[in-house]
């Protein structure tokens, strides 16, 4: 059953090996380039947080016109596809592809189970996506870990999912996704459709719904300076009034920025319009005076970098229980309800 | 050794045409005492017949004392047919064909000539047994 | 005798429609038995349900006095239209015979794919109709099961490739195995099937030996009569009528001695048209006989 599992596997196996090779080498290739700017920015080694600072920022500009911006955007990018990719090629067809041509009246009556069938394949199948996913995280990592503590950005939304141990989550999901909805549907092509449709609706709830979920957001209170610029808007019926402050730079992953009321909720109005507002005969002088008055403070949400790994195994954990709930349901259904 | 056939459209069951043919070539001197006949599987790979059915045929055979089954050596012929009846084949084609030119006189074409001579056969068969 | 196959009141339905309606019959062992229908008849449906792939909806089927599972190595199917692994070598269909199946017979596999000329190395998209029903065969037959089901296996083969396949099949019977072979093509029947099982739908229109069936049933053609007066012994399958002339198929244990009737021997593929006509026509239903 390995060997059927492999046979039937290598060649999306292989290809999708190749192009995850292609990456690797790109990074082989650039690695000296990444350090070497490191240190010249005089980054590597820098003591204080100014001098990390402006150290950080010119080894990031020193990287902008090498060939390292393009592997590190491709890695991005590779790990974000990787497991459409592994879900539509190498998910989707596994079932689907033998319901579609008969080829399962032909694999079933061989002496061995369905349910074994498909549990070999799907651990085969999900291993080998693992695998994959976790060798390209682990050596982008290591390869980006100078940029990453420079810009800080690997725990935002757009580096997150291509950083640490989420990506083999992804990968192992999207496969059994893949497997999942070729058995349900039992058509290739519209299993690939569902798959990606999926895979990707559940790359854009991770950050919008679930990830605050997972570790609890942390909030600072500063005194709001009126003065400052920022947003308002004002309804002349409701006498509301909001205001949108410029978001400050946290050390993280800036979730909102809200202005509230001493009592600790968000300031909505409404205002004395004869202070604020349109009908207000000298809103710039007496707006921010009357703001003053409220003792408004600035609520910043944001999940600090620091939470990083802890979010990283949370969200994997999450995927692996999903992959693997997923695979014993399709395990269920080719044994009770294939028929 | 003999090659069997088989006409599918005759409506005669095929291990009842392997029997005819055996005793057929008994009859004109084609197998004689001693001769062996194919085995099954030679039977089964040749005309693509199912086993069961030469085995029913040669069990018929067997049972009717025309052949015998040597257990690992085969089925073989041990009497032959029609050889003492054979030197009266000439006399009675002779009173037939007088027959059917007597038939033939009497305006019979050759399909009225068949239908009276398999329905008297028939009649004759059925009256026998 | 003992039975390959037996089902009671078997149902099968796909949603609202359905494909086998409370089924009984009962397939002896030791056989090649042709089951035999139109299109639509439940013959597919009742081997997929006997190889496992189904699951009845009621009713109960037993084969080998067992309750089919897929994945049984008793138990060997070819499927309709022969499906292989359109990218994998005929060598490498083996090869998978050999690892899925533990009773597998590399011996038998090998000489069956040498003696039907394919190629090991070929990719078994590129085969024909006929050697792929031949790989097919040979993967199935490898594992050595006790009986064997075969889903229309050579509907779509050319005569040759129709006979080649057959001639393997039956060495593959002379071997002990029991066979069950559906079609809805009765012209090769006769000389490879020793048993015949005429479905019509979904119930049993005729069951028997198939020299049997040959030597009880008759063309029966005379004046016209009402056919109620052939006698005890007799049950008229099909029957059309002129003003002047009754045709009738009639299954008679003893001879037919009136001689009013002019009496025709039946070859297979008559009789089971009978059956099939019969049963849309006068709507006289038989029940089976063995």
């Amino acid at each position: 059953m390995i060997w059927l599992t492999w046979r039937q596997f290598r060649t999306p196996v292989l290809a999708t090996g190749g192009l995850l090779l292609v990456l690797l080498a790109g990074m082989a290739l650039t690695w000296t380039q990444v350090t070497d700017a490191a240190l010249n920015a005089g980054f590597t080694g820098c003591q204080g947080a100014d001098a990390c600072a402006s150290a950080a920022d010119t080894f990031l500009s020193a990287l902008r016109y090498g060939q390292a911006k393009p592997v590190y955007y491709g890695g991005l990018a590779t790990l974000v596809v990787l497991p459409a990719v592994v879900g539509i090629f190498w998910g989707a067809p596994l079932v689907a592809r033998e319901l579609e041509t008969g080829t399962y009246r032909m694999v079933f009556s061989q002496s061995i189970g369905r349910g074994r069938w498909l549990l070999v394949k799907l651990l085969g199948g999900g291993l080998a996506a693992a695998l994959g996913a976790g060798l390209v995280s682990l050596a982008l990592g290591r390869w980006a870990h100078l940029i990453d503590a420079a810009n800080g950005e690997r725990i935002l939304p757009t580096t997150f999912p291509a950083r640490g141990v989420v990506p083999i989550g992804y990968a192992a999901l999207a496969f059994v996704l893949g497997v999942t909805a070729g058995l349900l549907l039992r058509r290739t092509l519209t299993a690939m459709a569902v798959t990606l449709v999926v895979i990707t609706g559940l790359q854009l709830a991770a950050p919008l719904l679930v990830r605050p979920l997972l570790v609890t957001p942390t909030s600072t209170l500063t005194a709001l300076d009126p003065k400052a610029r920022m947003g308002m808007s004002y309804s002349m019926e409701t006498k509301e009034l909001r205001l949108e402050p410029m978001p400050e730079e946290r050390d993280g992953w800036l979730l909102s920025t809200t202005v509230v009321t001493p009592a600790g909720t968000e300031f909505v109005g409404p205002a004395d319009s004869t202070k604020c507002g349109p009908e207000a005969p000298n809103e710039r002088l007496t707006c921010p005076e009357w703001l003053a008055a409220q003792h408004l403070s600035t609520k910043v949400t944001y999940i600090p970098d620091a939470k990083f790994w802890v979010l990283q195994w949370r969200e994997f954990g999450l995927l692996v229980v999903l992959a693997m709930a997923l695979s014993i349901f399709s395990v269920w259904w080719i044994r009770r309800r294939l028929a | 050794m003999i090659e069997f056939h088989l006409d599918s459209r005759s409506g005669v069951a095929p291990y009842m045409q392997l029997i005819q043919q055996v005793r057929h070539a008994l009859r004109l001197g084609v197998l004689t005492e001693g001769d062996k006949l194919p085995t099954v599987k030679e039977v089964v790979a040749r005309v693509a017949i199912n086993p069961n059915t030469v085995s029913k045929a040669y069990r018929e055979l067997e049972y009717e004392g025309l052949v015998t089954a040597r257990p690992g050596l085969g089925t073989f012929v041990t009497r032959t047919l029609g050889a003492d009846s054979l030197s009266r084949h000439e006399p009675l084609r002779r009173d037939l064909e007088r027959w059917l030119a007597e038939a033939r006189e009497a305006g019979l074409d050759d399909e009225s000539i068949e239908a009276l001579f398999l329905s008297a056969f028939r009649t004759f068969s059925e009256a026998r047994a | 005798m003992t039975s390959a196959l037996t089902a009671t009141g078997l149902t099968k339905k796909y949603g609202r429609r359905t494909a086998l309606a409370d089924c009984t019959l009962d397939i002896p062992a030791g056989h090649v038995v042709g089951l035999v229908g139109p299109n639509g008849a439940g013959k597919s449906t009742l081997l997929l349900l006997a190889c496992g792939l189904l699951d009845p909806t009621a009713g109960r089927i037993d084969v080998l006095g067992e309750r089919p599972v897929s994945g049984s190595p008793r138990v060997g199917f070819v499927a309709q239209d022969t499906p292989v692994y359109a990218g994998l070598t005929v060598a490498e269909h083996l090869r998978m015979g050999a690892h899925l199946n533990p009773s597998w017979d590399s011996q038998l596999a090998e000489e069956r794919i040498a003696q039907v000329g394919l190629d090991p190395a070929q990719k078994a998209g590129k085969l024909s109709g006929g050697q792929r029903a031949q790989l097919a065969l040979t993967v199935a037959a490898a594992k050595r099961p006790e009986l064997l089901l075969l889903d229309e296996p050579v509907a779509a083969l050319d005569p040759l490739a129709r006979r080649t396949f057959l001639q393997g099949l039956m060495e593959l019977a002379a071997t002990g195995m029991s066979i069950v072979m559906s079609s809805h093509l009765v012209a090769d029947l006769e000389r490879v099937c020793d048993h015949l099982i005429v479905l019509v739908a979904s119930k049993v229109r005729v069951a028997g030996d198939v020299d049997d069936l040959l030597a009880s049933h008759h063309r029966l053609a005379g004046p016209r009569r009402d056919p109620a007066d052939l006698g005890a012994g007799r049950t008229v399958v099909e029957e059309s009528h002129t003003g002047k002339q009754s045709t009738l198929v009639v299954r008679s244990t003893a001879p037919i001695d009136d001689p009013s009737w002019q009496v025709d021997r039946l070859d297979l593929e008559d009789i089971v048209l009978a059956y099939m006509s019969g049963a849309a026509g006068s709507g006289r239903v038989l029940e089976g006989q063995r």
